[in-house]
């Protein structure tokens, strides 16, 4: 009687694994679905490379200015424990942004944002990019009632009667919001008390040779001491990251080039492997660009951690929007190495992107390792201006750049390389053209990074 | 019911058809089976649609290819300017890794780091004027073959006459019994003398990837009529069906040629179809 139960059960069990087994060399046959032996090891971001810092951080702002009052100016770099405090994730632009009424006053003089920032206490939300406000507070979980505008910055000023500026972009005019009256708590937030480490900003004069500078554009006052940052090749192997664009890279032409770079092609798509680990994807299919930038950036970010993820500390380096069909919007990510933002020349993580999809895709991710050598003196953000308008002939021709509307240090990294590379501080210059400049730190030779 | 009878049913049946799928999923990939007559004469009646017949017989087996890797043509590229000129020592006109051009007398070689070479000799007296395409054949095969400029993998692929007195003599390469249509030897002939002779030739290092069912022969034609009216042409004709390599020469360390069905019509023109994507990969008169 055991026995018999025993020989019903393995039956039974027998009987659902060949029912099951013919299931799945039927999916195999009809779907092609490569047997697991035959394809790649699923891909394994490493601890260090995290898949998804999350939409939030990527548009975070890239420094929180302070104005204290008088020339009390100071900077907190995003990345940093300061930063973090004031931001508290992005709770406090949440707080701002609900606290709106909508009751707006169109372009107040720009002498009276120039006192707000003069008088404080006031707190100033510095965006790498014009975000459309809306987009901005549904990302954030934020209600507002204001809709359309572009905005660059955002200023919370604590005063008597609490006001919210936000400058509009591309324009670089104000808007001034009163604030509701049950909703002026966030402004206590702004008189808050700051570590002595927090380095003191200053306003940068509006002309410096020929170059004009927007007004309300702030960098470090003091001269820093930075040392190079030493980089390696991200150790996540291109085959990971190739097998997440192509189920099986063994069905695919190749070409591998002379600097040993492999080219992997299935006729429509192709994808470029460099021996530094570095990976290149295009698939050409015009369409209309993407016109929201926060809309781009999300499907970018999106694209980036299925192929191989973002870092933790991304961040927006550029974004250049297509301005007619047939060309795509391309967005540009870096990341931050204790608070200054790493970037490349092609950036580390580049996505272009259109109504029908992603076009090209470019990951040159290094793994920082810490900074390199002695910590030598930088020039200050008013030399480097003055190096770039010296040579303003070679950098932008008869082209008007148009007005500097932020500035700040970063670490550029050049093309893809297998050594540990030391990366230069550079001041990465951006103008109210598109153009971008990077000027090395400690000589202040100049390159334009973009187009305009 | 009876559920150990019906159990004992379906283990079998099961079973039966697990082994059956099992053989079909991961047996020997050898077998790719045949296409049937009736395929064979759709692909016909389609072509008469368009105006084409087809004179060549049609492949009926589907078979299975993998990639084959190329290299650029391993050859000393001064020795053959050597040869092309005549001379021992031609002058360098030109050197960078790109590109090397000799010359002497008035003719010029040309040798580009993808691996082609391209001879222009000096023109001189007309020629024989009563040539065909068999004596323009011999006329080239002497020249080459007298030179040691013919591989041993080169086989005539066909002539042509271009004009009043010109022919096009082309032979290409093959690697173990498969046409590699990437390489070539063009040479042109003028008034009884050769004009040109452009090389596209590759140094095969062997098959690579998975073998993969290749597209047959009949789809493969049908995609081939819809080219474009300059190549299929009402009332020409399907004069061959050819299975082989197409690859572009490249300035790269390697690269894989990819399985092509050729199609080759009486206007002169060549259609090649991919033998995985099934899509026209180029189409045209040779180069």
């Amino acid at each position: 009687m055991h026995n018999s139960a025993f020989w019903d059960l393995a039956q039974d069990r027998a009987l659902a694994v060949l029912v099951a087994l013919s299931l799945l060399l039927t999916l195999r046959i009809w779907l092609g679905i490569p047997m697991w032996d035959a394809g790649f090891e699923p891909f394994n971001p490493r601890t260090s490379n995290p898949v998804d810092p999350g939409l939030g951080n990527v548009l975070a702002p890239g420094v929180i200015l302070i104005h204290q009052g008088r020339d009390a100016h100071y900077g907190l770099p995003n990345g940093t424990d300061d930063f973090n405090a004031v931001w508290q994730g992005g709770k406090t632009l949440v707080q701002a942004l609900s606290a709106i009424s909508g009751l707006r006053r169109d372009a107040p003089p720009a002498t009276e944002v120039a006192q707000a920032r003069t008088d404080g206490p006031s707190l100033e939300f510095v965006f790498d990019e014009g975000y459309q406000l809306s987009t901005l507070a549904k990302v954030l979980n934020a209600e507002i009632q204001e809709a359309d505008v572009t905005v660059d910055r955002l200023i919370m000023l604590a005063s008597k009667t609490p006001v919210i500026y936000v400058r509009t972009y591309p324009k670089l005019e104000y808007l001034a919001y009163t604030v509701k009256a049950e909703s002026t708590e966030v402004f206590s937030l702004v008189k808050k008390g700051l570590s002595q480490s927090v380095p003191r900003y200053a306003e940068l004069p509006k002309t410096i040779g020929e170059l004009q500078v927007s007004p309300g554009t702030y960098a470090p006052r003091d001269t820093l001491q930075m040392a190079p940052l030493n980089v390696q090749a991200d150790p996540t192997p291109a085959d990971g990251v190739l097998s997440t664009f192509f189920v099986d890279l063994k069905i695919l032409r190749t070409i591998v080039e002379r600097d040993g770079a492999t080219i992997y092609s299935d006729g429509k798509r192709g994808a470029r492997a460099y021996p530094a680990g570095a990976v290149e994807y295009n698939q050409p299919q015009p369409g209309d660009p993407e016109p929201d930038k926060v809309a781009a950036i999300d499907r970018a970010a999106r694209f980036a951690v299925q192929h191989g993820g973002l870092p933790a500390t991304a961040c927006v380096d550029k974004v250049i929007p297509g301005t007619k069909a047939g060309e795509s919007t391309r967005v540009v990510f870096g990341f931050r190495f204790s608070g200054i933002p790493v970037i490349g020349v092609r950036g580390i993580i580049s996505v272009s992107l259109n109504s029908k999809g992603v076009e090209a895709f470019l990951r040159n991710f290094r793994i920082p390792i810490g900074q390199t050598g002695t910590s030598r003196s930088v020039l200050g953000a008013r030399d480097a201006l003055v190096s770039i308008a010296s040579q303003s002939d070679k950098l932008f021709g008869d082209v008007s750049p148009g007005q500097v509307i932020s500035m700040e240090l970063a670490y550029l990294v050049g093309a893809p390389s297998e050594q540990v590379e030391a990366l230069k501080p550079v001041w990465k210059v951006e103008f109210s053209s598109g153009a971008s400049v990077v000027a090395d730190a400690y000589t202040g030779q100049a390159t334009r990074r973009s187009a305009q | 019911m009876n559920w150990p009878r019906a159990r004992a049913i379906l283990l079998v049946s099961f079973m039966a058809l697990d082994i059956f799928l099992g053989y079909v999923a991961l047996g020997p990939k050898q077998a790719y089976g045949e296409v049937t007559s009736a395929e064979i004469q759709r692909a016909i009646t389609r072509a008469a649609s368009a105006g084409v017949v087809v004179s060549a017989s049609i492949p009926a087996q589907v078979t299975a290819a993998s990639f084959l890797t190329v290299e650029p043509w391993q050859v000393d590229r001064l020795a053959t300017a050597q040869k092309l000129l005549g001379v021992d020592r031609p002058a360098v006109v030109q050197e960078s890794r790109e590109v090397t051009v000799w010359s002497y007398a008035g003719s010029l070689v040309t040798s580009l780091a993808s691996g082609v070479v391209m001879y222009l000799p000096a023109q001189g007296p007309d020629g024989r004027k009563d040539l065909d395409t068999r004596s323009a054949r011999v006329l080239v095969e002497d020249f080459l073959g007298s030179r040691g400029l013919l591989p041993p993998d080169a086989r005539l692929d066909w002539v042509r006459k271009a004009g009043e007195e010109s022919y096009v003599v082309q032979f290409r390469q093959d690697y173990q019994g498969a046409a590699l249509f990437g390489g070539y030897i063009t040479a042109n002939v003028e008034k009884g003398q050769i004009f040109r002779i452009r090389m596209v030739w590759f140094s095969p290092k062997g098959y690579s990837g998975k073998k993969r069912a290749l597209v047959p022969a009949t789809d493969a034609l049908i995609t081939a009529l819809s080219a474009g009216e300059s190549v299929v042409e009402r009332g020409s004709a399907i004069e061959s069906i050819t299975l082989g390599y197409l690859s572009e020469p490249l300035d790269a360390r390697q690269w894989d040629a990819y399985p092509v069905w050729r199609f080759g019509f009486s206007n002169g023109s060549f259609v090649y179809v991919n033998g995985y994507s099934g899509v026209i990969e180029r189409f045209g008169e040779p180069k």
